[in-house]
């Protein structure tokens, strides 16, 4: 799902989309649609929510689409302000609305235990991969080349310590260091 | 199960057609009436020049029959409710399952569907919306949900209705271009 499949840049997908293109909203869905959903579930943490709110999220961005403003932002900043907006009105309700999808025809999609799984699954991989790489780029650089060199790419600790010019200590140290703070950063996610 | 990120990614596509449509008919509307207007405004105003010509002129004529605007409103339907109304949809091409296609999208948007078989010949190309007396807004809602590019609407014909059922008051004739078209 990472592929969406079009060269196109978000602007250019949205004006396409405004023209009546499906296939382009489709492609910008496809690429944004696991970040808007690990967004909802990172605050709502439930999955029927987040998939609800997602799927609002959308309509709302597809029924706002000639209100877009590519001089004003990158789409994605807009699909975000969208996403809060949506679950702004839920904390508000105690409900995710559906004004935005009943606007542009969509039906609400019922979801079984199946699907909810299906749903929580790829928001959670993604909330992981955001912060693993959130994390990861948040190290100090010697402990990030040292977790790339002996996690990543699997070489053994005196390898790590000769490419950094250390001991092979020190490469034991940093390589600890660098992946017990991004643990650190994921349990702080999680316990949230 | 329920895929719930093919699903959503299925409806926004078809709402994103749907949308433009929607956009450029509520533009067509917006002028017409906006020429209505300006014909009412220019209509008016012939007729108050031709009173005042009347008053100032000769008193012994009588003053010409002043024209008056035309009480030209623009009739805008209602939007109906799928639903409410049988859509028969019926094969006019030779692919197998092209109708039960179209069937399942307008049934998938919450529309009532009656017989779907084969029409009664199957070289068509362009689908074609047909509709019993008075439903002509429910065939264009039709047309828009299944969002064929040459769609056209037309009165329903004895042979279709024979087919269709008399239940039917939108029967969907589908054309091979609907079998370009993805189907949900």
């Amino acid at each position: 799902m990472d592929a969406d499949g079009d060269p196109r840049t978000d602007t250019t997908l949205l004006a396409a989309a405004l023209a009546g293109e499906g296939e382009a909203f489709g492609a910008f869905y496809r690429r944004h649609v696991r970040k808007i959903t690990a967004f909802h579930l990172a605050r709502t943490h439930a999955a029927h929510d987040a998939a609800d709110l997602t799927a609002e999220t959308f309509a709302a961005a597809l029924g706002a689409l000639d209100r877009f403003d590519p001089d004003r932002g990158e789409p994605i900043a807009w699909l975000f302000g969208i996403a809060r907006n949506c679950l702004s009105s839920l904390r508000r309700r105690g409900a995710v609305e559906d004004r935005a999808r009943r606007r542009v025809g969509l039906t609400r999609i019922e979801l079984d235990d199946a699907a909810l799984e299906q749903v929580e699954a790829t928001a959670s991989a993604e909330l992981v991969r955001v912060e693993l790489r959130e994390g990861f780029d948040a190290l100090p650089p010697d402990q990030r080349d040292a977790v790339v060199l002996r996690v990543l790419l699997d070489h053994d600790y005196a390898e790590v310590a000769s490419a950094s010019g250390v001991s092979e200590a020190v490469a034991r140290k940093r390589v600890s260091r660098g992946l017990s703070a991004m643990r650190a950063r994921l349990a702080g996610r999680s316990s949230s | 199960m329920t895929d719930f990120f093919a699903d959503l990614e299925q409806q926004l596509i078809g709402a994103t057609a749907e949308r433009a449509h929607r956009v450029r008919r509520a533009r067509a509307r917006r002028s017409a009436t906006l020429a209505t207007v300006l014909l009412a405004v220019v209509a008016g105003g012939a007729g108050l020049a031709a009173a005042l010509a009347g008053s100032d002129g000769d008193h012994g004529a009588p003053a010409a029959p002043t024209p008056t605007a035309a009480p030209h409103t623009i009739a805008i339907a209602p939007p109906t409710r799928p639903g409410t109304f049988t859509v028969a949809v019926l094969n006019g091409t030779r692919v197998p399952g092209l109708a039960r296609g179209v069937a399942n999208v307008l049934q998938n948007r919450n529309y009532k569907i009656g017989t779907v078989t084969n029409a009664a010949e199957q070289g068509r190309a362009a689908t074609t919306v047909e509709y019993a007396p008075g439903h002509r807004a429910e065939a264009t809602e039709v047309a828009a949900a299944i969002t064929a590019p040459t769609t056209t609407l037309r009165p329903i014909d004895h042979a279709t209705r024979t087919i269709a059922g008399r239940l039917a008051k939108v029967v969907v004739l589908v054309g091979s271009d609907q079998a370009a078209s993805p189907q949900p």
